[in-house]
């Protein structure tokens, strides 16, 4: 591919200052910073719509009309993990191992997932 | 009696050692070294072994690997064409090599890196992308270095591109920039990605308090599927607009990720992330290994830009350091700095550095998630930062 340099269609071949170096090193920084900036906000404004989204979509709460339920015990943990390509057991070793390895009890961690990484690359 | 001294002379003078040169003799311990460090250490294996190997059959004498009988078609400087010769009678990797002259092997390398990448930590924390951006600090104050040496705009620029810790977008600048520096900046950029877990760490402990270091960040938000679909097309296209000259690099990189994401392609994606990427690290890899041949390459000239693109990178990881000091201010404690340092687009190099480096103070920390968002903000902002080199210089 061929551009038009911007540089050389401005000074021809003349050799550059450490001016004219300096400015366009703080435009290409600030340009990166804007354009990073811009995507940022878009991601931004793409988290807001489907959280809202997700949120017009998700049940309504049921009207709590008994006391609340007490804690789980606390050598339990609740929610449900997604497995993939991986089997019951592999998943409670590797949660067994995080949380001896961390020293925090199963039921202080949330585990979403646990998947097969393909071999590192 | 004569006809065996002359027989001897004729083996001695046709032996590898009779041509062997000093500088070919440094480079083979730099070679020795650079598999050590990747075997025995593993710094970056995937990567170091096959660039030493490829300096390794460089610089043996007499094997004229990167021999270019066509007098520079192929991609060489100052060798002169051989009267009658084919190109397919140039050294097997010389051949190879058109594949980096060209940005075909850095391209396709982007598109394994998109199949590869998850821009899931990206989407659920867009401030990564600010600590993306931060750490492409070096390749501007490299770029005001060079020219402070001497160097013009075009080899300048092309030489910056090592701070951006990107392999690929270093070679596609430099093809299209400075290709007679090609293979100084390429050796340079890929060795510093693999050093990245010596080079990175004490400056990460200079920038930040044992406190920063021990923070402990927040679980992110889960992703959906359709925004994970929706980025790599929306990206594309809106840096398209904005800087046509990186569409290239960055294209590819969101092809691959779309056919990570988009789910009806795994068969494309799982060729991608594997085959095909292996296949061209390891040609990638020993071509620009070989690049690095001891006459040619041991120079002052050569040796400043390597010193150069240590300085880049340093200037890059301090970028993101500082700007993730900033943000820990912020957000009162709620970004730990080291995250900062991952901005350098080595990918995952420099956030397993991140999650390495806040292990050492809190054994519990898991930064490794939250450190691939700047990481993977970090090859947009490389990509950015060549595309608009590129514009000013080419």
């Amino acid at each position: 591919m061929y551009y038009l340099g911007i540089y050389h269609s401005l000074y021809g071949d003349a050799p550059m200052t450490f001016g004219k170096a300096l400015l366009i090193a703080v435009i290409g920084f600030l340009l990166v910073f804007l354009i990073l900036g811009v995507i940022a906000l878009f991601v931004k404004l793409l988290g807001a719509v489907f959280n809202s989204k997700n949120k017009k979509s998700a049940p309504a709460p049921v009207p709590q009309t008994a006391a609340p339920a007490a804690p789980p015990p606390s050598d339990r943990s609740d929610g449900s993990v997604t497995l993939t390509n991986v089997t019951e057991e592999e998943a409670a070793l590797i949660m067994a191992i995080v949380s001896n390895s961390t020293g925090v009890p199963l039921s202080r961690l949330r585990f979403d997932s646990i998947r097969l990484l393909e071999d590192e690359k | 009696m004569e006809l065996i001294t002359q027989v001897l002379k004729g083996l001695w003078e046709n032996s590898g050692l009779a041509a062997l040169s000093w500088q070919n003799v440094v480079m083979l311990l730099v070679s020795f070294i650079f598999l050590y460090l990747g075997i025995r250490k593993k710094f970056e294996p995937l990567v170091l072994v096959p660039i030493a190997f490829g300096m390794l059959l460089a610089n043996l004498p007499g094997a004229d690997v990167m021999k270019d009988v066509t007098g520079g078609f192929l991609g060489s400087f100052g060798e002169e064409a051989v009267p009658g010769a084919m190109w397919y009678e140039s050294g097997v990797l010389r051949i190879l090599y058109v594949g980096v002259k060209s940005s075909v092997f850095p391209c396709l390398i982007f598109l394994g890196v998109g199949a590869m990448t998850d821009f899931g930590p990206l989407l659920s924390n867009p401030v990564s992308l600010v600590l993306g951006a931060a750490a492409q600090l070096g390749i501007y104050v490299a770029f005001l270095a060079a020219i402070l040496l001497g160097f013009t705009p075009e080899e300048a620029a092309a030489m910056a591109m090592i701070g951006g810790a990107d392999g690929p977008t270093s070679i596609f600048t430099a093809t299209k920039l400075a290709p007679q520096l090609l293979a100084p900046i390429a050796l340079a950029a890929y060795s510093y990605m693999a050093l990245i877990p010596i080079i990175q760490p004490p400056i990460i402990k200079a920038l930040t308090t044992k406190k920063e270091r021990a923070v402990r960040m927040t679980q992110l938000r889960r992703v959906s599927k359709t925004e994970k679909i929706i980025f790599p097309i929306a990206v594309l296209t809106l840096v398209a607009f904005i800087l046509p000259s990186a569409v290239p690099l960055l294209g590819m990189l969101m092809l691959g990720n779309l056919l990570r994401e988009c789910g009806v392609t795994d068969r494309l994606s799982e060729t991608a992330q594997n085959a095909l990427m292996n296949t061209v690290t390891v040609l990638l890899g020993i071509c620009v290994g070989a690049t690095a041949n001891g006459t040619d390459f041991i120079k002052l000239r050569t040796l400043g830009i390597v010193a150069l693109g240590l300085a880049a990178f340093i200037f890059s990881t301090a970028g993101g350091v500082l700007i993730g000091k900033i943000l820990y201010v912020l957000t009162k404690g709620k970004i730990n700095p080291i995250i900062g340092a991952a901005g350098v687009s080595a990918v995952p190099m420099a956030a397993r550095v991140a999650q390495n480096e806040g292990k050492k103070y809190d054994p519990a920390n898991f930064l490794l998630m939250h450190a691939m968002g700047p990481n993977v903000a970090g090859v947009i902002g490389s990509a950015v930062a060549a595309g608009f080199l590129l514009m000013m210089f080419s």
